[in-house]
């Protein structure tokens, strides 16, 4: 950016918002074509990878004590209900007597949409030209983002396919071709390969993003319905995605048996 | 100085004659695009093969005879092979995009310093830990999932890098590109690294990773990526960033320079002082490419590594039985006639007489009570008086023994005498009742009367009133008493097979489930 536009845009920030104090540095950055500037690490706070609904706090395995209890949180989703249709209850039920074994988590299975977005550690949005990554570290999961012409999905996968545009200043991605095989929570809420998600990603301010999920799911449930969360900047200056690739650190879970010399 | 001004002078001219009619895109940073997918796919092997020693480049008709050639030759829907070549093709063509091309420079290695082609060699300190590695893992292949090569357990792949080399598959990247990062993803694998390059320090040295961490920066228009903190231990002979072999010296220079519309040159070097005499480095060609990438994900469908641990196990439980003489198929070797006495000679000639009435020969029962000439006379005489003297019908005899067998899991026993049992026209029915320890119900009374004692005989601390009464009422009292001491004949030979561990004959599956 010139000097002399900067200048203008500080003057004209500093004189028509003089009653919001962090002034410019509170603005959403913008790329060179204007759109929003998403890059950078984000990261949720709060316990909807835990479960998605409020939830009082609970015990976890006996041996971890209070590191494996399960805190307690406000939900997520709009309306603090999950519209499971009648014969699909029953599923998220068994799975949540299951969670332990079951939640693919256990296994550093990929965390699929919208699950990855809040889990508890950082994604990166690059946010490039033509296109957009977003990598996470838990599993060292990754999504590239189509910013082109639509593209239908070529198959179902973990992190599914997908299209992106902008409304405004919000990033409508569209995310189809997911399994079946990742929940939302750890409290098994759950959904069928017919899932479609709509996310949008509106900066608010420089280091917030508000995020929504659409869920549709018409096998498991009667409507769609929404889940929203801030995202959170994180603002460490040496602030990087870090390499968790979790597939070595579950090795004993799932192969142990299958040792040598299995480990007593 | 002077010299300085020279070469970039040189540089600039060579420049200017190469791409006079092109130059890169530019990003609104001014930095060239390398945002994009991207396929480095080709014939070029890595290293220069023997037999192009001292040849650099290839002429563009030998690259085009080596295409034809290499193609054919590694082309593994080929079925001009033996059985072995056959198998070993499995993983057949469908699998493979190793592409039709050597890449660009027509160079007939992807290294392209040292000027030989090859690896350089290593210190004597790298050669020493690569031979132990080497020996370890010839004696260990599978004792557990850290044995095995990162790419069987998920963890890291050649083709995803630092540094990228082409393989045989999977050879695409994704490359996002902003102001302060520049993402790459490689398909293989699924591997994504988010590269730096605003110019911040590289993580603290107590953080190792698999690929270690990666700062980017401008040289001109070349990006150049520096990756150090590599992951490494005393299993990362299995790692992939070069020739099995990684240590905390080592360090990797990538430079991505677009060199075409289409193309970025890659080159990558490697360094580790403490495992190799020299650096060296390679170059691919990144060609566009349509894309998309797909999603490999490689732990989630990973049967692969619980396969080969559980095919290992097998594998050993089988060595496991080494105790087995190979010339008798048990515990104890085959006596050979010249070491018997008289009465033990007779014995041995009888069991290996043709008459019929011996049925495994010296590979039996009758092989294991040689050691025992005397018993074994009587051993046979009992059983020859309960088979074929004692008035016991062909199926009736057959079933009792076959109710001794499974009631004792003697695999062998079973074996020899289920075709037997057909042949004296006891009913597949009743066979399978037996085998399979199902409901004697809707059995013809004799049969189910008969299973129903043998059951009992073994799993029971008493047969029932009521079994012993159903027994006899088919049997009759002298019956009932032979049919017994049948069952109780072939429950010792079952014995005998069990204790001395009478083996099937090769390649016969043990047939009691």
């Amino acid at each position: 950016m010139p000097l002399k536009h900067s200048l203008i845009v500080i003057a004209v920030a500093l004189v028509f918002t003089p009653c919001f104090a962090p002034g410019q540095t509170d603005r959403p950055a913008r790329m060179p074509n204007g759109k929003p500037n998403l890059n950078g690490i984000w990261q949720a706070v709060n316990t909807a990878n835990w479960d998605l609904m409020t939830h009082e706090p609970g015990a976890g395995p006996a041996n971890l004590g209070a590191i494996g209890a399960i805190p307690p949180g406000l939900g997520v989703v709009e309306g603090d209900a999950i519209p499971y249709r009648p014969e699909a209850l029953a599923k998220k039920k068994e799975n949540f007597a299951r969670r332990w074994t079951d939640d693919p988590e256990v296994k550093c299975y990929l965390p699929g949409v919208p699950r990855a977005t809040y889990m508890p550690y950082p994604f990166q949005i690059v946010q490039g030209a033509s296109s957009i990554m977003i990598a996470y570290e838990y599993a060292g999961a990754v999504r590239p983002i189509n910013m082109g012409a639509r593209r239908e999905a070529p198959v179902d996968g973990w992190m599914g396919w997908s299209n992106a545009h902008w409304e405004g200043d919000t990033l409508v991605v569209d995310v189809t071709g997911l399994n079946d095989q990742t929940w939302l929570d750890r409290a098994g809420d759950y959904h069928s390969d017919a899932l479609h998600v709509v996310e949008r990603y509106t900066p608010a301010g420089a280091n917030v993003l508000n995020y929504e999920a659409t869920i549709e799911d018409s096998k498991v449930f009667s409507r769609p319905w929404k889940i929203s969360m801030p995202l959170y900047r994180r603002l460490e200056k040496n602030a990087q995605l870090m390499e968790f690739k979790c597939a070595e650190f579950v090795e004993e879970l799932l192969y142990g048996p299958l040792r040598k010399h299995p480990v007593k | 100085m002077r010299y300085s001004l020279a070469v970039l002078a040189w540089s600039f001219a060579v420049a200017a004659c190469a791409q006079s009619t092109w130059t890169p895109p530019r990003t609104a940073d001014g930095h060239p695009v390398l945002e994009g997918i991207w396929n480095s796919a080709s014939l070029t092997p890595l290293q220069r093969p023997a037999s192009l020693a001292g040849k650099e480049f290839f002429t563009e008709q030998e690259a085009a005879a080596y295409e034809k050639s290499r193609v054919q030759e590694v082309n593994r829907d080929r079925r001009d092979g033996p059985a072995e070549v056959d198998v070993n093709r499995s993983y057949n063509e469908l699998f493979y995009d190793r592409g039709t091309k050597l890449t660009r420079s027509r160079r007939t290695s992807l290294i392209v310093d040292p000027p030989d082609g090859k690896i350089p060699p290593m210190t004597p300190e790298g050669r020493a830990k690569f031979e132990a590695n080497h020996a370890y893992a010839a004696a260990h292949p599978a004792d557990g999932p850290e044995d095995r090569p990162l790419p069987d357990r998920c963890l890291m792949f050649s083709q995803s890098g630092p540094p990228m080399i082409p393989g045989n598959y999977n050879n695409n990247y994704q490359i996002v590109q902003t102001r302060d990062s520049l993402s790459i993803l490689a398909e293989m694998g699924n591997q994504v690294r988010v590269i730096p390059l605003d110019g911040r320090p590289h993580l603290p040295g107590n953080v190792q990773e698999w690929m270690g961490d990666s700062r980017g920066h401008w040289e001109g228009d070349t990006l150049v990526v520096e990756t150090s903190n590599f992951r490494f231990n005393d299993k990362s002979r299995f790692g992939v960033q070069y020739d099995g072999l990684t240590d905390q010296n080592l360090r990797i220079t990538e430079r991505f320079t677009r060199s075409g519309p289409d193309t970025i040159t890659y080159r990558a070097t490697i360094s580790d002082s403490s495992v190799y005499t020299r650096p060296w480095t390679m170059e691919a060609s990144l060609e566009r490419s349509e894309g998309p990438l797909y999603e490999y994900a490689c732990h989630e469908g990973n049967y692969g590594l619980a396969g080969v641990l559980a095919g290992a196990r097998a594998q050993e439980k089988a060595a496991a039985v080494k105790d087995i003489s190979a010339d008798s198929g048990f515990r104890l070797p085959l006596l050979k006639r010249e070491e018997l006495d008289e009465q033990g000679k007779k014995f041995y000639d009888e069991i290996t007489s043709q008459d019929g009435r011996n049925i495994a020969g010296l590979r039996g029962p009758q092989g294991i009570r040689l050691y025992s000439p005397k018993l074994g006379e009587l051993q046979r005489d009992l059983n020859q008086y309960l088979r074929f003297q004692a008035g016991l019908s062909g199926p009736v005899r057959e079933l009792a023994i076959l109710v001794a067998a499974r009631e004792t899991n003697a695999q062998f026993e079973w074996a020899a005498h289920e075709p037997i049992a057909l042949k004296e026209g006891l009913s597949p029915a009743a066979i399978d009742v037996v085998k399979n320890r199902k409901s004697i119900s809707g059995l013809p009374e004799e049969q189910a009367a008969i299973i129903q004692l043998g059951r009992e005989i073994f799993r029971e601390p008493r047969v029932s009133q009521e079994t012993f009464a159903r027994a006899l009422k088919v049997c009759g009292k002298q019956g009932l008493v032979n049919v017994v001491s049948l069952i109780g004949s072939y429950a010792s030979t079952a014995a005998l097979l069990k204790a001395f561990d009478m083996q099937l004959p090769p390649g016969e599956k043990p047939p009691l489930p």
